[in-house]
């Protein structure tokens, strides 16, 4: 079978390494100042805007029309024309796969043959995710999606170690000011097991467990591009070298439409030409030569059952004092309701954060957070003039805003403890929140300083950091208190107060006044 | 008989069209707007004058064009940027109801078909182009010599035949 007298399955090659190609420089530009020219002139999210999963369950479950995700329904639309070419064309995990299985076939490893029996799991997780969507929530589930997993894959497991000048680290909080780079260890597991039975089983992935895959092979029940075997002499060289198992071992005339992902490798490795793709009218899913894949009703029923009862679960925190609802979320996140039902845990805010504060959270903060960004003050500030997350998210979890109105709505409030304060426990002068602090929201009182001739610093401060001891009967320049209007939880005096009082800073950002308006002045 | 004075629906929606789109032809934006923050421009066209300082003078002096839109809100048109404000549709919720329609036609009943082994078939063929049998009732033409040519052909009784009747695997 050829296409403009190129055989099928080279053109898929070509597009599907180019495609493949253009996935990793995006998801390589994503970093911040994004002025690079193809981050200018490409959205660097592009493929999750594509995906049609997330788009519905984004825009289905917020019941909001999110206008970057509409590319999705044009995926969609495709599908229900062409079948599951997402997945042998497009989709940069399938790739990855098909790259890994070239490889394996290389050291002389058969791992094409038939499906597993439970290759159907893949239609109860998206059905456990739709039912989500229904109820008005978004499924941690959506964290497997394809594109979603190897955009984090990439965010959160390779990219760490192109930025190891600050090192790497493998726990939130284990060293405390360190600017070191997270590695997320339950993605990397994952991917690990993933590739491991990969070589097993080709596609494994995409035949038994994604999700999208099931959800393009249900709109694809339908589709005009079906596989034609008239003249089959039923060698079954096809059936063994499919990649998804979709084609009857026992017949090689007979496939599972939605199971192919139009990869074209029978037509290809047909010695009789037999295996044809043609374009026929969507009325019969199941003829002569298709079948279709028939779900268990126990077992729907089962997972619909399941499901219900886990929605109202799934809301459930861990309660302890870093509980989901206290997480620190990006600058211009949505609300925490709204934010856990658009954001898909893809990884793109943390891959874009310049200082490295956003982290993927772990299970510690409920189940509803995992691999949710969450900013730690602890271990980097949130820069200033910078939004490149906002820019990153393809769903619209943290809003798009220019530079310029960074600081016109709360992310957080830094609350000041005395107790732990140098300033006031030992006597010395500090002040470092007070210098940091972008939006000059920390009020003092002016008393001793180490060196008030030296260089001045803003506030008229001088002497930074010397934790010099003021002389007995006087007080040094020390913090007041925060103001509420004005503090936009960035984090710069945790970080910065950090570095002097180890373990527990006298400044903790909360995420206490999200979303309320600042009343600082215009400033950047 | 009772005349009615019925409108014509046809020169209604032309009305309602042109209402719409006179509407929208006078609506001002927010940029058109005068804040009275800004200095306003001086009827001569000339720049605003300056202070000693360096600083921006505020001319006093209202300006000609008496017809001008004038911004009441007290320049806080700067101050309506809020990322937050949207509104819901619940007709979005239909898109993961449709899916799980979708899904719902994977339970519909499929009629059994029956497994059809046609190993022998495919055998008879090998048999023919290893030139070790008689090939029999295979009419497509090979491919072109050379692209099967290389590949060892399956010999009687030594190929593992895959056992399995349905390659979906057996039901969950």
């Amino acid at each position: 079978m050829a296409l403009f007298g190129v055989p099928t399955r080279r053109v898929r090659i070509v597009v599907q390494t180019s495609l493949f190609l253009l996935w990793a420089i995006l998801i390589y530009s994503t970093h911040y100042p994004m002025q690079s020219w193809i981050a200018t002139h490409i959205p660097v999210s592009l493929f999750l805007r594509i995906d049609p999963l997330v788009a519905t369950v984004i825009m289905g479950g917020m019941r909001v029309g999110v206008t970057i995700l509409l590319l999705g329904l044009v995926t969609l639309g495709v599908s229900m024309l062409l079948g599951r070419v997402f997945c042998g064309w497009v989709c940069p995990l399938g790739a990855t796969f098909d790259f890994y299985s070239w490889i394996v076939k290389k050291i002389g490893v058969r791992h094409h043959g038939p499906s597993p029996w439970w290759f159907r799991l893949k239609y109860y997780i998206l059905g456990a995710i739709l039912i989500f969507a229904v109820f008005g929530s978004t499924s941690p589930l959506i964290g497997i999606d394809p594109v979603v997993l190897i955009t984090r894959v990439a965010a959160a497991v390779l990219m760490p170690f192109g930025r190891v000048e600050g090192g790497l680290t493998w726990n939130i909080g284990d060293k405390p000011h360190f600017m070191g780079h997270f590695i997320d260890l339950s993605t990397l597991a994952l991917f690990i097991l993933i590739m491991g039975y990969t070589t097993k089983v080709s596609r494994i992935w995409c035949r038994a467990v994604c999700p999208l895959g099931a959800y393009l092979a249900t709109l694809s029940r339908h589709s005009i591009l079906r596989r034609e075997t008239d003249q089959c002499v039923h060698c079954n060289i096809c059936s063994a070298s499919c990649p998804t198992g979709a084609i009857d071992f026992t017949n090689a005339e007979i496939y599972t439409e939605s199971e192919c992902i139009k990869c074209f490798i029978c037509s290809e490795e047909c010695p009789v030409d037999a295996n044809l793709f043609a374009l026929r009218l969507p009325f019969k899913a199941n003829d002569k030569h298709g079948q279709v894949v028939e779900l268990d009703r126990r077992s729907f029923v089962g997972t619909a059952v399941t499901t219900l009862v886990a929605v109202p679960f799934a809301r459930i925190d861990s309660g302890t004092p870093g509980s989901a609802k206290k997480l620190l979320r990006p600058p211009m996140s949505r609300d925490e309701s709204d934010f856990l039902s658009s954001c898909i845990r893809c990884g793109e805010c943390m891959k874009a954060c310049p200082t490295g504060t956003l982290k993927p959270a772990g299970l510690e903060h409920g189940l509803r957070s995992l691999w949710t960004p969450v900013m730690t003050p602890l271990e980097a500030p949130c820069k200033e003039g910078c939004n490149a997350c906002s820019v990153a998210c393809p769903t619209d979890a943290i809003l798009k805003y220019p530079v310029e109105k960074k600081y016109t709505f709360k992310a957080g409030t830094a609350v000041f403890n005395p107790a732990a304060c140098i300033s006031y426990t030992e006597g010395k002068f500090c002040s470092e929140c007070v210098r940091v602090c972008p939006t000059d929201a920390i009020t003092f009182k002016k008393g001793w300083e180490p060196n008030p001739s030296g260089p001045q610093h803003k506030w008229g401060l001088s002497g930074a950091g010397s934790e010099e001891v003021a002389p007995i009967g006087k007080t040094p320049t020390r913090p007041l208190h925060v103001n509420f209007d004005m503090c936009v939880g960035c984090g710069a005096c945790e970080n910065s107060c950090n570095q002097i009082v180890f373990g527990s800073p006298a400044m903790v950002t909360t995420s206490q006044g999200r979303t309320v308006p600042t009343t600082m002045p215009k400033k950047s | 008989m009772k005349k009615t004075n019925r409108a014509n629906p046809l020169s209604s929606a032309v009305k309602i069209l042109i209402l719409f789109f006179s509407v929208s032809v006078h609506h001002v934006s927010a940029d058109e707007l005068v804040s009275l923050d800004d200095p306003a421009p001086s009827a001569s066209g000339a720049p605003a004058l300056e202070s000693l300082d360096g600083t921006a003078a505020v001319e006093t002096t209202p300006s000609s064009g008496g017809d001008a839109a004038v911004n009441l809100d007290d320049g806080k048109s700067e101050d309506s940027f809020n990322p937050y404000t949207f509104s819901r549709n619940p007709l979005w919720g239909l898109l993961p109801v449709f899916g799980l329609i979708l899904l719902g036609l994977h339970l519909l009943p499929v009629p059994k078909r029956k497994p059809k082994n046609k190993i022998d078939q495919a055998k008879r063929f090998f048999r023919g182009i290893s030139g070790e049998g008689t090939q029999t009732g295979v009419k497509a033409p090979i491919k072109a010599a050379g692209t099967r040519a290389d590949r060892a052909p399956i010999e009687d009784d030594k190929t593992p035949i895959p056992q399995a009747t349905d390659t979906q695997g057996d039901k969950n």
